[in-house]
Formats: C-alpha cells, structure tokens, sequence
C-alpha cells in the first residue's frame, strides 16, 4: 500500500477533528522517465535523460460548500499529521460532528491492459525506439534540416481514501512519443509535429510505430515550408478528424465541466434539456476507452470512470461533474475529477472527449465549400468560458476553392464565441478518430484525448495575415 | 540547511559505492498558502509543503539526472542509481565541467521575512473580493478574489567544492471581476504582488470598459500592445534570445552579436538584481554567478543567454543564466527580470502617433497561435479603437497576427509604462506599452 493504514486515518480522522463533515486523502508514487534528443546530423545526439519520483499525499475536507486542502512529501506520521491538521484548522475550529468509519477496500476492474511495463525496458531500447522515429523524419527530404523528439513514459500509482469508507487504487501507465521536424527553406523555418500517446506500455509502438510518427511529422513541416500566409477573413472551415477535435474540447468541453457551471461562471449553465448546439452534435466523454490517452479506472477521488453523452442530436444532457462541485449543483460526480499530481486540488476535468461521427461524406463537405479553409492539423487553444471566447491554432491547413482543396496555407488561427460556433457545425463525417494532448487547467496538467469525424463549420473568423 | 547537508552527505554516501566521478545536487523546499473568495465566502483554502531533491552524476564522461520528493534513505539510494543508470547508457555526453573556483556573487537586496498565514491570505481574499463588489454596482456574483504567499528555501551543492543556499518569499493579490448589464457579461482579471494590500479593483474598471464591445474589422493597423500584451510575447518567444536555440540553429540571433536586430527604440534588459524585487537571484542552476547584462542596446544585439553546457558549445562564456529545478530535474536557460527597458513618452503621447490604431490589452492562447522556431503568432485579441490620442472604444473577437523578429525590427515607439508580469519566482516578463505599425488584425 502507498500508505501505512493506520496512517490513513490518522490523515481522515485529523482533518475531521474540527467539525468537516467529508475528508480524503490522496496519496501518489509516479514514476516518470524523460528522454529527449535533437537531429541535426546522421545520428540523434541526447539532449536530456530524466528520471523523476512524483510522491506525496494531498488532503482534502468539506464542510458544507467550502473546502480546504493541503499537501505534502513528507510522509513520516508527523508529516502527514500536520499537513491533516493544516486542514482541519483551515476548514473549521469547533469540535468533530463526523460519525467513526471504517475503511473497505475496493478493487477496480482494470480495463487497460499493460504488455510491456516501461520500467521493466532499457534506456538503451527506449532511445533506440525515438532515434528510428527521428530519423525517419530527417531522412524524409534534405529540406528537413532538424528534428527534435521526446520519448515520455509514466508509471502512476494513485490510492484514495475518505470518511465515507472508501478505500481503492489504481495505477496509471501511459506511454508518448513526440517529434517535431523541421523544414527550412530561404532563410525561414517551418515546423511539423506528431505526438501519439497511449494509456499503455511500450507495446503501443507496435501499433503505432516509430517510423510513422516521423514521417507524419517530416510531412506536415514540409507542407508548411512551402505554404504561404493564410489571409485572414471569415470563412466555412473544414476541420479533420483527429487533434481537430480540440475544437469541441476548447469552445464548448471546458464550458461544461463543473469547474466553471457550479459557480455559474459558464454560457451553459442552467441548460439542461436546451438545444444549445446544431442537431448534426452528439459529444460524448468517456474515460472507460480501453488504453485511450485520456482514459483512466477510477478518477482522482476514487469513482468510477464513466462514459457520459453530453450533447444529444444539438440537446444538453449533462455536465462532467466532481464530487466538491457537485454539492453545488445537486448533481452526483461523473467520474471527472482529475489533478495533474497530489499538490494539486482536484476538480471537474474532461478525459476523452469527442464528437461523434455522422452521417456527411468526407467529399460532400468539402465539395460543399466554394471558398474557406481546410484546417487538417489543429494545434491548441484556449477558452474563456465566462464569455465562451475561444481560439485556437491551426498547424496545416489548406484553402478550399469551389469544392476542392487548392493550396496549403500557414499561420491561420481560429476564434470565436463557443456557443455560436456549435450551433454552426452543420455537416459531420463518419470517421471519428482522436488525437492526445495535455490539457491544462486548475488543476494541472491532465492527459486529454480529443476526437472528431470531418466537420464543417458554415462560417467563423480566421486569423491569418 | 542542516537537513540538506544531512541528504548531500546521504547522497553523497550512495555516490561513493559507483564510479561517479562528479556530482551536483540541487534541493528545494517551499511552503505555500493561498485562498479564494467566492460570493463573500473562502470557497477554496490549500497549503502545501514539499521538498524536492535533483541530483546529476558524471561518469565516464557521460551525464545523467534523477529527482526525487521522496525522501528517506531507500529512496536516496534508488536515486543515485536511477541518475547513474541513466549516464552509463552513454549518450548524453558532458559539455562542460561542472563550475568551480573563486567566485564573486552578488549580494541581493535583503528583505524581512514576510511571515504570512493562511489566515492572513484568507482575509486579504475576502477584503478584495469585497472592494471590487462595492467599485461598480455592475459587478456580479461570478465574481472571486484570491491571495496566495510563497516561500522556498535553495540549496546547491557540488563535488566541486561549490555549497550555496538562498530564501525567498512574496506574496500577491488577484481578483476577476465578473461585470454584466443587462445585455453582456465581461470579466477581467487584476493582480499586484509584493503585500496583500494591492489595489485589485483595476479588475472592474478593465471589465466595465471592454462592455459592448464591437467586433474589430478585419485590415491593416497600427498597435499599440499594452504591457500586460507584450509580457506574453516576449515570454512566449524567449528562447530565440537562448544559447540552446543557437546551438540548435532555431534562432535568426545565431551569431548576430554586435549586429542591429531591432528598432533603436529597443533595448532588452534581462536583471537577475531588478531593484526592491522580492525574488533576486546571486547564483544561476550550475552554480555561478549572476550579473545584469543588456540584452539589445538602441535595436543592437549584444549577447543571447547562456548556461554552462551551452556557452561551452557556442565557444562563448556563461552569463549566469544556467536553469536546474529540483522539482523536475530539468536543466536549460532561464533569465531573471527579463523586460522590454522603458522609454520616455507617456501611454497617451504613444497613442497620438497610432491615430486609427489598436490598443490590445487582452491576448490569448499564445501556447498554440505562437511558433517560438518561425516566430510567427496569430493571436485572440481585444483592445480599444485609438481616436483622437485616446483608448476608448471597445473591440471583440479579432486576431493580431505577426512575427516576433518583425516586431522588434519594426517597434516604432517605447512608452515609459513598465509593469511586470506576477510569478512569485527569479523569473519574470516585463514590458512597457508598444507601438508597432501595420500589422494585420482579422475581424468581422
């Protein structure tokens, strides 16, 4: 265990000494490996190798709406009674009203199988692994002068407790491999990426190999080297599958987690039941897909992940809700709470997110474009979702001229206000697939996938020079 | 310190038993307190302690690193091997040796420990929540207000006989006023470190004046980018200004020392001494030295920013600027107060030479519509029409798209109007407000 028991309720019990009537502990052993290298010759030369132990517990109470927490690395009796204690005194100062617990266990069904464990994996083949996928893109065309890539894997190693009887687990292993190529040509230089991860082991490279991430990667910068600047009007977009998702993700996703509706801080608060997007959007989250990126057993306060339909046929059916929020809104947790690490506050966050797919050709689309933007390779973006202001990046991106894709453009973004824009996506293809990204927020960092068939949205402004 | 020597002699214990020729080792300890006010209540409360240990062995002419905020003697052990583990694979091999000798740090300005509770950041959350509710009878209850303090005690050691150690501790207010009329809802953020007392209502009169804005049309304009504006674009495309993008070849500044890069109105400080800042620095992540040093002088580029490694690679010296953070055991190029220098015209003289112009004080999103390699930026935006010398008018939902080298090339006035952004760390961005003409905006 992570955590002594008796340790555990030293933490549960401390922080309910004063009158909370909720207290958790969170405990986390991490283990991650970094290695990242730069090409500029025959051979990939190390820039950095990384080994690091995230470890601590994080306590939480509630009292009513407020709550309090603390974290910690030290983790000595005294460590962790203090840091309980920092809760307690913060949360209330009167005597404990919480009735005595006792702690069963829970094993959670593992749905993510795990091959190959990265820590039972040389540096040495992990290395070998990036330095073929690097290649692969420096060799791509003399054009690519540079290449950079990383090789990640984490091994997370999460237990959660609290003063309702909840004892459980679960470990987290995931594996990512990122290149960047670079393109120069007359003095300028153009950069292509690819960054598939995986909630796996080392096994997600036989799937996904090496040599194709680089070669992804050695394409998209040679397109954007000889692309010139998009010019900037407002235009229907045809946005691809894959990373394009993060357009869900970014416009209307973060306006729907409790985060921002419990504080009536979001566009679409109070929406439940409404048509608030084009009846083409069905969005679902969904943390139960085997191995996605952003999928995960259990969340971060220990319930289950669930798959979730937020919008049905353009109608809002649920928000993803966290245990604290929800006291807020009524609303029991949806599986979502998440935090990048223990020293983190967790709150309502998104896992795999997508649109899913439709009925629209991926040609009648396009076809259907007499004059806009073909945007192939989202970047990403951000969001206010006070007001519902989002942008985002496009990082290859093409002009459609009367149904067909022409000629490849750079340097356009994307903005616009979230709840318009999904009321104009009005055409969407059969092919879903994700694409995974770290999705930052409150409480951190968290790996997110993002999904989506083809869309087009009939009209929004594009930057662009 | 007592307790660090104790983990260096640890530590030092275990690196005995492998044949590791050099080590350095950087610890950290930080305790922080912050709270936040949401409709007159502390809705949210944390305090955090935690210590972080990095440590980057040398053997046989190869370096690894591992870190570690697990503390006891297995942990300790397991640490030195993983960092050994990773320098026998043999790849990463070592530029520079470790620093060493004589040397002359500066003394930073001394300050009072602050000693702040979570009490106290408590109540200053509360206090500015109230004082921005009762600045504008259009302030809503989406409203928070929040405070928080830091502090962080740092240890370095080395085989090389270097031993050093630094504290520092701030603080700071924010609030995000949350204004709406009976058509449209703004919000706006404000935010002062240095005491809990910092005057956050700016967050209202920001919020009230971007109501009913229009949407910006779509052409060529003059741009005045507010501090706040151009913080984020300096911050966003600071590596063009590192040792490492030389190295790498992903800087137009490789080898243009001595060179004019920029307008003469330029000039680009990077402070590790900024005067009456909290967060000084007298020694950089390998152990040496820091010094002030001019960055660009009058639109000339006198030097990019160097650590160790990399200043070995370009055949140049260190500038202190070594970058190694015990809580991620990564190392690189950092820079201190790093800012745009000040020029002498007010905002409002700056604004009469952009007649037709747009002030931008909100930018967004730069983590995706920036390319730090091209230096090419396409990014949200909202500001205010310039008319008749003045920033009045509200404008919505628009781009500014650029390149950073053309920006500096073309900046065509410098107003006297520094602001820093608030980390509460060594690092930071500071700009005063700056004109750049015709640049495109996309809009409606």
């Amino acid at each position: 265990m992570l955590l002594s028991i008796d340790k555990i309720y030293l933490a549960l019990d401390t922080a309910l000494s004063t009158g909370a009537d909720f207290a958790e502990v969170f405990v986390e052993r991490s283990l991650n490996k970094n290695i990242t290298m730069v090409q500029k010759s025959e051979k990939a030369e190390t820039d950095s190798i990384v080994d690091r132990t995230i470890c601590g517990i994080g306590v939480r109470a509630y009292l009513g709406l407020r709550s309090a927490c603390a974290s910690t690395t030290d983790l000595s009796s005294e460590g962790v009674r203090k840091c309980a204690l920092n809760v307690a005194l913060s949360i209330s100062d009167g005597k404990r009203t919480a009735p005595a617990f006792t702690l069963h266990e829970r094993v959670n069904t593992n749905i993510h199988k795990v091959e190959i464990v990265p820590s039972s994996v040389s540096n040495r083949e992990k290395m070998d692994l990036l330095r073929e996928g690097m290649n692969t893109a420096y060799s791509k065309s003399d054009l690519i002068t540079q290449v950079m890539g990383s090789y990640l894997d984490v091994d997370r190693e999460i237990l959660v407790a609290n003063s309702e009887g909840l004892l459980t687990g679960d470990r987290q292993i995931r594996t990512r491999m990122i290149v960047h190529a670079v393109a120069a040509d007359k003095g300028e230089n153009q950069v292509g990426s690819c960054a598939p991860g995986r909630r796996m082991g080392l096994e997600m490279f036989s799937s996904i190999t090496p040599a194709s991430i680089g070669e992804e990667a050695a394409r998209s910068a040679l397109v954007n080297i000889s692309a010139g600047y998009c010019t900037a009007g407002v235009y229907p977009v045809a946005i691809e599958n894959g990373f394009g998702g993060v357009i869900f993700h970014e416009s209307t996703g973060h306006s729907l987690e409790a985060s921002s509706v419990a504080y009536g801080n979001s566009e679409f608060c109070g929406r439940i039941g409404e048509k608030i997007a084009n009846e083409k959007v069905t969005a679902i989250d969904d943390g139960t897909i085997p191995n996605a990126w952003g999928s995960i057993n259990i969340d971060d306060e220990g319930t289950p992940s669930q798959r979730k339909v937020l919008i049905e046929n353009g109608v809002l059916k649920r928000y993803m809700v966290d245990r604290f929020n929800g006291r807020r809104m009524n609303m029991p947790s949806s599986g979502s709470a998440r935090r990048q690490d223990y020293s983190y506050c967790p709150t309502s966050r998104m896992t795999n997110t997508y649109i899913a797919a439709g009925n629209d050709e991926d040609e009648d689309i396009i076809a259907s474009i007499e004059k806009g933007i073909y945007a192939k390779k989202m970047g990403g973006g951000s969001v206010n979702p006070m007001t519902g202001a989002f942008n985002f990046a496009v990082d290859e991106a093409y002009m459609i001229e009367n149904g067909k894709i022409t000629y490849p453009v750079r340097g356009c973004s994307l903005i616009g206000k979230g709840s318009e824009i999904i009321q104009k996506i009005d055409m969407v293809g059969k092919h879903m697939l994700t694409g995974q990204g770290m999705c930052g927020s409150s409480s951190g960092s968290v790996p997110t996938d993002v999904g989506q068939p083809l869309i087009r949205v009939s009209s929004i402004t594009v930057g662009g020079r | 310190m007592e307790k660090f020597i104790k983990l260096k002699n640890e530590m030092i214990q275990e690196a005995s038993a492998l044949p590791i020729t050099d080590w350095e080792l950087i610890i950290s300890e930080s305790e922080d307190v912050s709270a936040s006010a949401f409709k007159g209540e502390i809705n949210k409360e944390a305090s955090s302690l935690s210590t972080a240990m990095a440590v980057r062995v040398i053997a046989s002419g190869f370096e690894g690193t591992a870190m570690t905020e697990a503390l006891d003697a297995d942990e300790i052990r397991g640490l030195v091997a993983r960092a050994y583990d990773n320098a026998i694979t043999g790849e990463k091999s070592v530029s520079a040796p470790l620093f060493e000798g004589e040397a002359d740090y500066p003394e930073t300005e001394s300050f009072e420990e602050m000693s702040v509770t979570l009490r106290d950041v408590k109540e200053a959350a509360l206090r500015k929540l109230s004082e921005i509710m009762a600045a504008d009878g259009r302030v809503s209850d989406g409203s928070t207000a929040s405070a928080a303090y830091g502090r962080v005690v740092k240890y370095y050691a080395s085989s090389r006989g270097i031993e050093l150690s630094s504290h520092r501790d701030n603080c700071y207010v924010m609030a995000s006023a949350k204004v709406s009329d009976d058509e449209e809802v703004k919000n706006a953020y404000s935010v002062k470190e240095g005491n809990l007392d910092g005057d956050v209502t700016e967050a209202v009169s920001k919020a009230v004046k971007s109501l009913h804005a229009e949407k910006a049309v779509g052409g060529k304009y003059d741009i005045v980018f507010s501090p706040d504006s151009m913080q984020q674009i300096l911050e966003t495309f600071f590596s063009v200004f590192s040792g490492k993008s030389s190295a790498y070849d992903l800087t137009r500044y490789k080898g243009r020392e001595g060179e004019k890069v920029a307008s003469e109105c330029i000039r680009i400080v990077d402070d590790p001494l900024y005067p009456g800042y909290r967060c000084q620095a007298s020694y950089d992540g390998d152990g040496c030295p820091v010094y002030t040093k001019d960055v660009i002088t009058d639109g000339v580029l006198n030097t990019l920013l160097y650590n160790m490694e990399f200043a070995a690679r370009c055949g140049k010296k260190t500038t202190g600027n070594g970058y190694r953070s015990a809580a991620s055991g990564n190392g690189g190029i950092t820079s201190y107060s790093f800012y745009i220098a000040p020029g002498n015209e007010s905002r409002e003289e700056v604004f009469r030479k952009a007649e037709g112009g747009i002030y931008v004080t909100e930018m967004k999103g730069f983590h995706a519509g920036a390319n730090d390699i091209s230096g090419d930026f396409s990014i949200e935006s909202a500001g205010f029409l310039i008319e008749d010398g003045r920033a009045d008018k509200p404008v919505k939902e628009f781009t500014v798209s650029g390149n950073f080298y053309e920006l500096l090339e073309n900046a065509a006035a410098v107003a006297d109007d520094l602001e820093f952004d608030v980390t509460l760390a060594e690092s930071r961005f500071g700009s005063p407000s700056v004109l750049v003409k015709n640049l495109s905006v996309s809009g409606k």
